[in-house]
């Protein structure tokens, strides 16, 4: 018996020797990306700009992979089944992995299973209306709804960074505002074009790619936007209100920490790459530099946030 | 023997409705309010053609040619095994046992050993050409296990 | 315009870029005729490649993989009764049928001159009207995708005019199995039985898979003493000609299909899962011989495949003009212009317009060349499957709707649902229930939720808000042609009885 246990554990060691070398290596072969929204997204868009910085960085080639459903649930559950050497990676969004294992029985996966190595952009939340429309302020928009009680204002998904902070807007702005969702930014947008809703609680990378036909009233953010030099923010305005989602890439759990490290230094490079930053910016999305740590800190942190605020509107799973 | 089908599957029908129905009681408004449209939808057709059964005199008999049940059954067993050992045995390797042995079932009667080998062998060049033009070229991917 | 238009031309005339569109068009439809692979994937695949080509050519590339692939869903549509894309799916009603008589070859020509015509209409409806037609997105709001929705619904009663209550409760099971998932508004978890993989709903490429090929394949494994899938009639000489010009004499069928196609691919979310049934369904609805449709008749080919390819253009109106993508495809395609940095809307045709122009020219040549490549393929692909012992092509197919349904997310858990559903709709199919409905309530479902529900929500600024189903003229008009069309088999009976007289008359 003793001989067994020997030699078993001489062969756990001789295969972690074996894999440790292995990893020491790492990259040494392509790495998937895995999206878990539609191709077109803005998910799918930001990695897209990473992806050829990072195959320089990593010198392997990046495959993009979509595994769509659920608002992102399908694939981060599936994160947690997915072998933990490095050579898949997810992309994440904030609050949606806060959110979901929040409010749903079965997520099927946990906020602390998901393991951000990095968090490179924010994408906040903007008020807009239509550019011909006759509101042209915020103080125009408060009063008008003021006005008309149920304001319908669309935005994309639901509970999400638009839903939730609909409701935080209206709470200190004391509005009664009517939350349309609609199956994602995109698809919100014709609704606001056409009259169907007065205005869209959505993302600043909405706001700058219509600039012609979309009117920002205020950024939800700590800073103005760079795309959107002219629009305030809330809080410029009088409002406590910041509100938004996060992007990031994460490994599933259990992956070593060499790993992490090394997927850690190349979305740092890659994210002080100037093309991308520039690439980025235009679109409407705000750098951000959170590595591993911070990352960490950064969800524990909003997950207490998310937590009293669904409690409070009564949606926190039974 | 066709309207007795209808009339155990209208019954099937109307069960299944009243199952979803319980499952809505959780739900919010917004959620539930659609698939319980679609439930009286579909439990009034179903008792519609309950009664249907009963009126209509004759069908036309089926034109449908009779299948032979038991190979339709092995087969349906065979591909959830492979399914489910495809992440085990690989793309290539689980692909040419299955796609094989459906083959033989096929052809039962007839099977020799010149014909058993080229099957494989056949197969075993379609998945590797497959395998190299979406995986290699395409960048499609494609299950993997501990082969190939 | 002039002189955008013709340094668009000049641009194209060189050997590589036809090269590259000829690629395109290849790759496009072998990926349109594998059950599982849809134009969207056939684009998203196809990004990263051009990612090392300059903006118009990445983008010539993808508009001819777009256009084939969608083509390319018809061959395995007539071949082996199942739709390689959702937009095929009219196709297998007439298309198979006709292939089971030894006709197959005739079918492919039909559907490949009916997909390039649409195509071209599609095209130029681009080119002239984008403009003006932009407009038809807009006016389109959740009460207006309701009706269309329930409209979409009506569709049954064509197309199972034998059992309408069978088609009906068919297009019911499609809407409920839509419903399983997280509710498009209110975000809820309904349906999953506590599997957390069923969350993301069943996909509707997954659900066809298994509707539509594994009753098939099971079929063709039920009857495993035929040693041939389908019969191979002998070649008729002159089949090219004369086909063309039986598909040329049906200008109105054509035209009627192409600019449906068109309309339907502006509607931003909608696209050719939806075109080719409202054509089939106008082309049922407008015939003298209304009974003969689903036997196998050129009508029913002309009118879905032709609708189809118009929408790759129509789809194409909102997006290059408002920057909103029409069909799911052109999403993908939308990220590819902003990663370019080319912003659609109106700066598109003035800034960059000979990228633009010389895009949508190119989108013409494309269809133009998929007339050679498609004649050129579809008799290789027929040749294919008539030949194929079944004892191989049996086994083959359902190899491709692993493969097919795995690589949609990737995901083995929808392999096990696309079987799941193909040895349900064996079931069916032997009890009377026919995929078409199903399928075409699965499509639907989660449109006439969408706007079912944000309708109602925004209705609560309304004194009743069931009246906001009610305030528009296109919901007007939606609910009169629903009406229609849920009546039309009642009128059908006594049209036909009396052109039966008729008939008969004549004979006597």
């Amino acid at each position: 018996m003793k001989k067994f246990f020997l030699l078993l554990s001489l062969t756990i060691f001789c295969i972690a020797t074996v894999s440790g070398i292995a990893l020491a290596k790492y990259p040494e072969k392509a790495i998937t990306y895995v999206i878990c929204f539609n191709p077109g997204g803005e998910s799918d868009i930001t990695a897209r700009i990473q992806q050829k910085p990072l195959e320089k960085v990593l010198g392997v080639p990046i495959i993009m992979v979509y595994k769509k459903g659920g608002g992102g649930a399908v694939g981060w559950s599936e994160l947690t089944r997915t072998k933990p050497d490095g050579y898949t990676i997810f992309g994440t969004n904030l609050p949606h992995i806060i959110v979901q294992p929040l409010t749903r029985k079965n997520a099927g996966y946990k906020t602390e299973q998901i393991h951000n190595v990095y968090i490179f952009e924010f994408t906040p939340n903007v008020l807009a209306v239509k550019k011909d429309s006759e509101i042209k302020t915020l103080k125009d928009f408060v009063e008008y709804a003021k006005k008309h009680p149920n304001l319908p204002v669309g935005g994309s998904g639901q509970p999400s960074a638009n839903s939730l902070g609909t409701v935080e807007f209206s709470k200190v702005a004391n509005l009664k505002l009517n939350y349309i969702s609609f199956t994602g930014s995109g698809a919100a947008v014709p609704a606001l074009f056409g009259g169907h809703v007065k205005a869209l609680m959505t993302y600043t990378s909405m706001a700058a790619r219509y600039p012609d036909k979309m009117r920002a009233l205020a950024v939800a953010a700590e800073k103005r936007a760079k795309a959107l030099p002219d629009v305030p923010t809330f809080k410029e305005l009088g409002y406590n209100y910041v509100e938004g989602a996060y992007r990031g890439a994460a490994v599933p759990p259990g992956t070593p920490e060499n790993v992490r490290k090394v997927l850690e230094k190349a979305f740092e490079k890659v994210n002080h790459d100037p093309t991308v930053i520039k690439k980025m910016e235009d679109l409407g999305f705000i750098m951000e530099y959170y590595g591993e740590a911070e990352s960490k800190k950064l969800v524990d942190k909003l997950t207490v946030y998310y937590r009293n605020l669904l409690k409070e509107l009564g949606l926190l799973k039974k | 023997m066709k309207l007795k089908a209808d009339r155990i599957f209208a019954i099937i029908l109307i069960l299944v409705a009243i199952v979803f129905w319980t499952q809505t009681k959780e739900l919010q408004y917004k959620c539930y309010i659609f698939p319980r449209l679609i439930l009286i939808m579909l439990i009034i057709l179903s008792a519609v053609m309950f009664v249907q059964s009963f009126f209509k005199k004759s069908m036309p008999k089926g034109k449908l040619p009779k299948d032979n049940l038991k190979y339709i059954v092995i087969s349906i067993i065979i591909v959830f095994v492979w399914i489910a050992l495809i992440n085990v045995l690989g793309f290539i390797t689980s692909g040419v046992i299955f796609l094989s042995s459906l083959t033989f079932l096929l052809d039962l009667q007839r099977l020799t050993i010149k014909k058993v080998v080229s099957t494989i062998l056949i197969y075993i060049l379609v998945l590797i050409a497959f395998w190299i033009a979406f995986h290699k070229f395409l960048l499609v991917p494609l299950p993997t296990g501990h082969f190939i | 315009m002039i002189e955008a238009l013709s340094g668009a031309l000049h641009h194209i005339f060189t050997v590589k870029i036809f090269l590259m569109i000829i690629a395109g068009l290849f790759g496009g439809l072998l990926t349109g005729a594998l059950p599982g692979l849809t134009a969207t994937m056939a684009v998203a695949l196809l990004v990263p490649f051009t990612f090392t080509m300059e903006p118009t050519e990445g983008l010539i590339v993808l508009g001819a993989i777009y256009m084939s692939s969608i083509y390319g869903g018809s061959f395995s549509a007539i071949l082996v009764n199942t739709p390689g894309t959702p937009s095929s799916i009219g196709t297998t009603f007439d298309g198979y049928p006709m292939a089971k008589r030894g006709e197959g070859d005739r079918a492919v020509l039909i559907a490949t001159f009916a997909s390039v015509y649409g195509g071209i209409i599609g095209v130029l409806f681009l080119l002239f009207l984008a403009p003006p037609l932009a407009k038809v997105a807009l006016k389109f709001g959740p009460p207006e995708y309701f009706w269309m929705a329930v409209f979409g619904i009506t569709i049954i009663s064509s197309l199972a005019s034998k059992n309408i209550i069978k088609g009906f409760i068919g297009g019911a099971i499609g809407l409920l199995i839509s419903t399983i998932g997280i509710a498009p508004i209110g975000g809820d978890v309904r349906f999953t039985a506590g599997f957390s993989q069923l969350q993301g709903g069943i996909e509707l490429i997954v659900a066809l898979i298994g509707f539509f090929c594994i009753p098939e394949a099971l079929t063709m494994i039920g009857q495993r003493g035929k040693k041939f899938h389908l019969t191979e009639a002998k070649r008729k000489k002159g089949i090219f000609l004369q086909t063309f010009k039986d598909v040329m004499k049906k200008q109105g069928n054509l035209l009627r299909s192409s600019i449906l196609g068109t309309i339907v691919g502006i509607l931003p979310g909608a696209g050719g899962s939806i075109a080719n049934l409202v054509a089939y369904n106008e082309a049922v609805r407008v015939s003298k011989e209304p009974e003969k449709f689903g036997t196998g008749i050129i009508d029913g080919i002309i009118a879905t495949e032709s609708s189809n390819n118009a929408v790759v253009g129509g789809g194409m109106i909102p997006l290059v003009t408002l920057g909103i993508p029409g069909a799911p495809p052109d999403a993908v395609l939308y990220g590819v212009l902003l990663l370019q940095g080319l912003r659609p809307g109106p700066e598109l045709f003035t800034t960059h317009s000979h990228v633009i122009y010389t895009f949508i020219i190119s989108l013409f040549f494309a269809t133009i060349f998929m007339l050679p490549v498609g004649v050129i393929a579809g008799k290789v692909l027929h040749k294919t499957v008539v030949r194929l012992p079944v004892r191989f092509l049996a086994p083959l197919i359902i190899f491709l709707t692993i493969i097919g349904s795995y690589s949609i997310r990737n995901n083995i858990t929808d392999v096990y649902i696309m079987l799941t559903l193909g040895v349900l709709g064996y079931i069916l199919k032997r009890l009377g229930f026919h995929p078409g409905p199903i399928t075409l309530g699965l499509i639907l479902g989660p449109i006439g939720e969408a706007g079912f529900v944000q309708a109602l929500l925004i209705g609560e600024m309304l004194p009743n808000k069931w009246m906001i189903f009610f305030k528009s003229p296109i919901s007007w008009i939606l609910i009169i042609l629903s009406l229609l069309s849920l009546s039309w088999p009642l009128f059908a009976k006594k049209l036909a009885k009396e052109w039966k007289v008729k008939g008969d008359e004549v004979e006597g």
